[in-house]
């Protein structure tokens, strides 16, 4: 049998960006498993008694406090979200670690996160997390106007973000992967999050930018692997069904075999990513 | 071909299949194909001992790569999925999962996927060449899949197609077979009926309808292959009227599902004509539920003066074909 659920109380229902839910959990049990990268599956009753599980993203963890930050991912109908709805003391039944953390190598001092609201979830406590290890940090984020960005106040000071819009509203207008060209040589690593289209975006804008070999600045080549974790992950955002790795809800094909998110990511090595594809029995 | 209640003493909630193609079940739960893979990953989720009989993912000839991504969303009241009947083909998916089969404390059957009979015979015929290895107890047909005679619509939609594809497996094989339809099929009665007459020996109504939603920003589908398949409590009314009217016609033994999230959900599927009961992906967040429904059961059973969960099957359909 899998994990079982654990009782998490909720403490208080906040917001990440505009209209990006987010549920704080005491939930001590779980914590000292969760990396940057994870998700915890929140066992949840809607309409009508049927209880599904609902993948959130870990966006904060406070040791001390034994609490956990989640986001709820929107609706992709844009219906009614019965777990924001919730209020503080109210009790969730929750599931995890799902998912693998997203890797970030020793030797890897410079890390470059491009994201946009949807990903940022994702990546806010990646952030944080490199940061206490004082690392480098670049984050370029985009929106399609400036209101729907995160709050630059939900990480920390040393992170260097770089905004982007798609109306000019502020900063760069444009996409995030635009400004890739000028850090991509900077980046020790690249995490990417969010929609389809920014990884997509990321992707051709990593390839473009230079080989997969670099000099270093003392003039020997170097891979584009950080040690033993890929240079550029993109980590992909989806519902996950049973967090088994049985239901097949949330794998996709690649070139290396079906990747399932709930197991082998969220986050994915770049290279190995291709469309899923269909062929008839 | 009847369907036999062994004594209550030794187990009431057992489900026995006599004939030529006999089947017994230690307990009336099934697993729905698809939510719990192959079998020996389902350990994982669910304790198998306390399920009757484990429903497979769908297996086909050769490999299916699957349907892109986004493969599922929530829609209100459930779920909506395309993954598009992924799997390594039949030669990979016995060598994985024959031996887990083969050593499960239940009941197995393989979902059958294929698009054109031709496809269908070789896969039976596979499976059957290397049956020690299989140890199927049954074959399902999955009739929501897309037929390539219908143009790309399901077996389903025409009762002539899925008569010839039952009349095909039925051909190649001893094995009982379950026929799985959803609530979309055409007649579920009169379907019924010609599945008996084709050789099938129950009938699943636990398959998922079709469904269909635009994203967020109505340019595009909210899943990759555009349709996707329905599950959760938005269909529990419809597959209840579909079990409902392909019970009362009598041909066969029911398997009623879809949307059941709770041992009373489940209930209703009895009353409705369901004999055994298919549990789908509120087995994902309630490992205990096969154990809860037929400790229902048997207490149902017990307030209503019976003692066994055969009892329960059908008690709403007497009321309403003697109205």
């Amino acid at each position: 049998m899998g994990a079982p659920p654990v009782t998490a109380q909720l403490l208080a229902v906040g917001e990440l960006s505009p209209g990006r839910t987010t549920l704080l959990l005491r939930v001590p049990e779980l914590i000292a498993a969760l990396r940057p990268g994870h998700a915890l599956h929140l066992v949840h009753a809607e309409a009508g008694g049927y209880r599904l599980r609902r993948v959130a993203p870990v966006t904060k963890i406070d040791l001390l406090a034994g609490s956990v930050e989640v986001a709820l991912l929107p609706r992709a109908d844009g219906g009614r979200d019965s777990l924001a709805e919730l209020t503080a003391g109210a009790q969730i039944a929750v599931v995890g670690p799902i998912g693998q953390p997203i890797e970030i190598d020793s030797a890897s001092q410079q890390i470059l996160i491009v994201s946009d609201g949807e990903g940022f979830a994702w990546v806010r406590l990646l952030a944080a997390s490199l940061i206490s290890a004082s690392r480098s940090v670049v984050l370029l984020v985009e929106a399609r106007t400036a209101v729907e960005l995160p709050a630059a106040s939900l990480l920390p000071e040393q992170v260097e973000i770089v905004v982007a819009t798609e109306d000019g509203s502020l900063g760069h207008q444009g996409s995030a992967a635009d400004l890739m060209s000028t850090y991509a040589d900077w980046a020790d690593q690249v995490i990417a999050s969010g929609e389809r289209g920014l990884l997509n975006a990321v992707t051709s804008a990593a390839r473009a930018t230079s080989a997969i070999d670099r000099t270093t600045a003392k003039g020997k080549r170097r891979s584009r692997q950080a040690g033993g974790a890929p240079w550029l992950q993109l980590l992909i955002s989806h519902e996950i069904g049973c967090g088994s790795g049985v239901c097949g809800g949330c794998t996709f094909s690649s070139a290396n075999g079906s990747v399932r998110l709930c197991r082998e990511g969220p986050a994915v090595s770049a290279p190995g990513l291709s469309a899923g594809t269909r062929r008839d029995s | 071909m009847t369907v036999e209640r062994t004594s209550p003493s030794s187990a009431e909630a057992r489900f026995s299949l006599t004939g030529k193609r006999p089947l017994q079940l230690e307990r009336p739960i099934v697993t729905a194909s698809g939510v719990l893979g192959f079998g020996a990953e389902a350990a994982e989720l669910v304790d198998l001992r306390d399920v009757g009989l484990f429903v497979t993912r769908g297996v086909s000839l050769v490999t299916r790569g699957g349907a892109g991504l986004p493969r599922m969303v929530e829609v209100p009241g459930g779920m909506m999925h395309a993954i598009g009947r992924e799997n390594p083909g039949v030669d990979e998916v016995i060598d994985r999962h024959g031996a887990a089969w083969r050593a499960a404390p239940c009941a197995i059957a393989i979902s059958l996927v294929a698009a054109d009979l031709g496809s269908l015979g070789k896969l039976i015929a596979r499976l059957e060449s290397r049956a020690d290895l299989v140890g199927a107890d049954a074959y399902e047909l999955d009739l929501t899949f897309l037929s390539d005679a219908l143009g790309g619509r399901r077996w389903e939609s025409s009762l002539e197609e899925s008569t010839r594809f039952i009349d095909a497996a039925r051909d190649s094989t001893e094995l009982p077979l379950i026929v799985k339809v959803s609530p979309d099929v055409v007649t579920p009665a009169q379907f019924a009926g010609a599945a008996a007459d084709a050789g099938a020996d129950l009938l699943s109504v636990s398959g998922s309808p079709v469904g269909f939603l635009p994203n967020r920003t109505r340019a595009a589908s909210a899943l990759a292959e555009g349709e996707g398949e329905l599950s959760g409590p938005l269909i529990r009314p419809r597959a209840l009227a579909a079990v409902a009217n392909a019970a009362a016609s009598g041909a066969l033994p029911i398997i009623g599902g879809g949307g059941i999230g709770s041992p009373a959900d489940a209930l209703d599927y009895f009353a409705a004509g369901a004999h055994l009961i298919s549990l789908g992906s509120a087995l994902w967040a309630d490992s205990d539920l096969p154990r809860a429904v037929i400790e229902s059961a048997r207490r149902a059973a017990a307030s209503r003066g019976g003692s066994r969960v055969a009892d329960l099957v059908g008690t709403a359909l007497r009321r309403t074909t003697t109205r």
